[in-house]
């Protein structure tokens, strides 16, 4: 049985072929009578109605327009036979439509509409703490995918722990999301180091502080245990004093540095290096000067730099926004 | 199936990227057990991507009872297909509606399958045609209709035939006669296997090491080449995304028809029997048999060795394996900084092979230099064993996933205690099965996967303690010697062909 939505233009177009063979031979047969010539052309103004009624009809199956102009063409001219193909293009959808319809979710830029019991589905999902807690096996397996594609250093720890997990095939899964992370800031170092070897001396300090950020980012990435987070971070920092034995006040290699220090434990150490940074630093100085006064508990360093970042326009962390007590949209 | 009267044995083995090509734990295991009975003929079918795929030489010296080895490519170059005949029609549709049965979970038309793959060989039609036929086209139209219709059908199109390939593949080769087929993993080579027992009528046998439905669904869940649709939404959805879930059924229903077609199951320990029960293996027909290595061969090497050893090396820490991902190499690189902080004359040694995952190999060597332990760390691709383990200290073994490392076992011939990762079996090798078995004490420690500063930990905590390394290296060889010598796996092997080939040499 068809559902009601594609029976109707089928009707519809048997309704109008109807009408158009009626009307058609109506104005033929008032035409050659003699006295009915001057009530033909009702007869014809009706058999165009339909006409177009059946045009219309085909072009809601959604056929292109040289099909509908062939149906409309052929209902005018041979009433019956357009009306039985009006009728064949509602029925079972325009033959190019029909020859391609199961390509219909291919054209460009398709985006599925979620199908209802899909809708069902995500009307009824899970927390991640409920899945974490007690999912099943491929909600877990979701959860991991999900976490890994959100890329946050916060959301890697949670997938660090399923190394742990009693189920082999999700300590599986959550290696498999970190080794990718691992690979890829292993590529990155390897290209920054090879940079920072090739570069002359006007670009020794800049290159250096490169490499010093992205060992700096692997250490901090979430990925990694303790140990090899701490590894990486002394990496950061000697890079960073590579780079300050040369150059003393590159700020940029003391930002890197200030925050090997503070993830490392030695917040005062590198409170004394931002302290002496000018008011006017760029955004992302501000934002390590803000990072090790809040590892000081220094509320005063937050709100002022909460204030400046902005001022100058830069985009400002929820975490600062939350630490100085700003409203954040979850 | 076609016969050729220069293809037969008594036992087929059906293998898919292992031995004679590749070098591992597997291929290990098939050459001894091959090599230890001398008595039987061997054929072996191995499969691989293209018949060219492992090169044509094989990597391991064939022993004389290897009567042939033949290839089939399952992904062959595409190749002209025959024009649909009518009279082929009615064939070609029978053939995928035993597919479709299949893919539903219902295993009983295997023969049937079997019976229509020769018929298919007889009038010449190859996977290529099979997969051209207007029948098949059908059943992806179908199939989509029925469950994938918010998904590209592009997507659907594709998959299903690459997914549907190397199984026409199969369908269509001629497999050599057999007293007995024997498969080592399930998939593809467990299929070929099964449908090859169900036409000629003889036992098949599977012994699954790793499982081979779990290896796969973790590679489906990491694959790039699978593509989702990601709607933006962070909800957890609770089923895997549609491709994935495709790759996942598909494998699964490799496994079943093997399972169902298998007429005796072995694996190596406790763990996967459940597994494979868990995957739709009988329990009636499942066993498990250890794997086993040549202790009293080991033990005379180690004797060898102990006397000639110089007693002043530096403290030497290896690796043994194929450099591959799934070896988590990287993981051991790592840890191996960690040790060398605290022990600046460690030796580190990487022994197996690096040609298998090349890129792998090389990240490794990029890392080590990263992590600067250029002048420490060693590759020197596959060695023998025999020869290096006794120049070990601590053998390192930091897998994201085994079933029974043979290694672990070669290390406890020789009394080195090992660090391994809790994957497999490796718990029960080191510490024990019975209560019987875990009063000789452990043979190593266990550390979590991924975890360097845990590998690092546990490996200086041998290097601290020489009598703690001595007290574990020989729990490990008494362990080995009582639990897993391979005389006791032959044997129990050659017991199981002899049953099964009996009607056969009776006739």
């Amino acid at each position: 049985m068809t559902a009601r939505a594609e029976r109707l233009p089928v009707a519809a177009a048997w309704l109008g072929g109807g009408l158009a063979v009626s009307c058609g031979l109506l104005a033929a047969v008032l035409l050659v009578h003699e006295d009915g010539a001057r009530f033909a052309w009702p007869g014809l103004l009706a058999h165009g109605f339909a006409i177009a009624f059946v045009a219309a009809t085909a072009c809601a199956t959604g056929a292109p327009r040289a099909e509908v102009q062939l149906a409309s063409a052929m209902a005018a001219a041979l009433p019956g036979v357009g009306t039985l193909l009006a009728v064949a293009h509602c029925w079972g959808g325009s033959s190019a439509a029909r020859a391609n319809a199961h390509a219909a979710h291919d054209a460009p830029g398709y985006q599925p509409t979620p199908s209802r019991p899909q809708l069902d589905q995500e009307l009824r999902v899970a927390s991640y703490a409920r899945v974490l807690r007690a999912g099943s096996l491929e909600e877990k397996r979701n959860l991991l995918r999900r976490l890994a594609s959100l890329a946050e250093p916060r959301y890697f720890a949670i997938v660090r722990r399923f190394l742990a997990d009693p189920e082999p095939e999700l300590r599986l899964c959550a290696y498999a999301e970190l080794a990718a992370v691992g690979q890829r800031h292993e590529a990155r170092i390897a290209a920054c180091r090879a940079q920072a070897a090739a570069a002359d001396s006007a670009r020794a300090a800049a290159a250096e502080t490169t490499l010093a950020t992205a060992l700096f980012e692997y250490a901090t990435s979430g990925a990694l245990d303790d140990e090899m987070a701490k590894y990486w971070r002394d990496q950061a920092e000697a890079a960073a004093q590579r780079v300050l034995a040369a150059s003393p006040d590159h700020r940029p290699a003391q930002r890197v540095l200030a925050l090997a220090m503070a993830h490392g434990g030695r917040v005062e150490e590198a409170w004394r290096v931002v302290v002496a940074w000018p008011e006017d630093v760029d955004g992302e100085l501000e934002l390590a000067r803000a990072e090790i006064g809040f590892r000081r508990r220094d509320h005063a360093v937050c709100t002022h730099a909460l204030a400046r970042l902005q001022q100058v326009g830069v985009e400002v962390p929820d975490w600062l926004r939350r630490v100085c007590g700003e409203a954040v949209l979850p | 199936m076609n016969e050729s009267l220069d293809d037969r044995a008594d036992v087929v083995l059906v293998l898919e990227g292992t031995y004679p090509y590749v070098m591992g734990g597997v291929s290990s295991w098939v050459h001894r057990l091959v090599t230890r009975m001398p008595d039987l003929t061997f054929g072996i079918v191995h499969l691989a991507p293209r018949v060219d795929h492992y090169g044509q030489r094989p990597a391991y010296s064939l022993p004389p009872n290897i009567a042939f080895v033949r290839q089939l490519g399952i992904v062959p170059a595409p190749r002209p297909t025959r024009r649909g005949r009518s009279r082929d029609r009615e064939l070609l549709a029978e053939v995928w509606q035993q597919l479709l049965r299949l893919r539903e979970g219902d295993t009983t038309g295997l023969a049937e399958l079997a019976a229509h793959g020769v018929e298919l060989q007889r009038r010449g039609l190859t996977g290529d045609d099979v997969l051209a036929s207007e029948s098949c086209w059908d059943a992806i139209v179908r199939c989509y209709h029925a469950e994938a219709r918010t998904q590209s059908f592009l997507d659907f199109f594709w998959t299903w035939r690459f997914a549907w390939q190397p199984v026409l593949e199969l369908l269509v080769f001629p497999m050599p006669r057999a007293g007995v087929y024997h498969t080592v993993s399930t998939g593809y080579a467990g299929l070929l296997a099964g449908l090859a027992a169900s036409s000629w009528q003889r036992p098949m046998l599977l012994t699954e090491h790793g499982i081979y439905t779990k290896e796969r669904r973790i590679e489906v869940y990491s694959a790039h080449w699978i593509r989702d649709v990601d709607d933006g939404d962070l909800a957890v959805a609770s089923s895997a995304p549609y491709f994935r879930a495709f790759w996942q059924r598909h494998f699964a229903m490799l496994s079943r028809g093997c399972y169902d077609a298998a007429t005796r199951i072995f694996t190596l320990y406790e763990q996967n029997r459940l597994a494979q029960i868990a995957d739709g293996a009988d329990p009636a027909r499942c066993e498990i048999v250890p794997n086993g290595v040549d202790t009293k061969a080991l033990a005379g090497a180690a004797a060898e060795a102990a006397a000639t050893a110089s007693g002043d090396r530096p403290f030497t820490v290896a690796f043994v394996g194929r450099v591959c991902a799934i070896k988590d190499v990287r993981t051991f690189l790592a840890a191996m900084r960690l040790v060398a902080r605290e022990v600046p004359e460690l030796v580190v040694r990487v022994l197996g092979p690096m040609s298998e995952d090349a890129e792998y190999a090389a990240g490794c060597r990029t890392l080590a230099h990263e992590l600067g332990l250029g002048e420490q760390v060693r590759f020197e691709g596959p060695v023998d064993v025999r020869r290096e383990l006794p120049c070990v200290d601590v053998l390192v073994l930091t897998s994201i996933s085994e079933a029974q490392p043979l290694v672990v076992l070669e290390a406890g011939a020789f009394g080195v205690p090992v660090v391994a990762t809790d994957v497999g079996s490796c718990r029960e090798l080191l510490e024990g099965r019975t209560a019987e078995d875990q009063a000789l004490g452990r043979g190593g420690l266990l550390t979590p996967i991924a975890s360097p500063g845990a590998v690092a930990a546990q490996v200086l905590a041998l290097h601290a303690d020489p009598e703690l390394r001595q007290r574990m290296g020989a729990a490990l060889r008494e362990r080995v010697r009582r639990y897993y010598d391979e005389a006791d796996m032959v044997a129990t092997y050659r017991g199981v062909y002899a049953d099964a080939l009996a009607p056969v040499l009776e006739s």
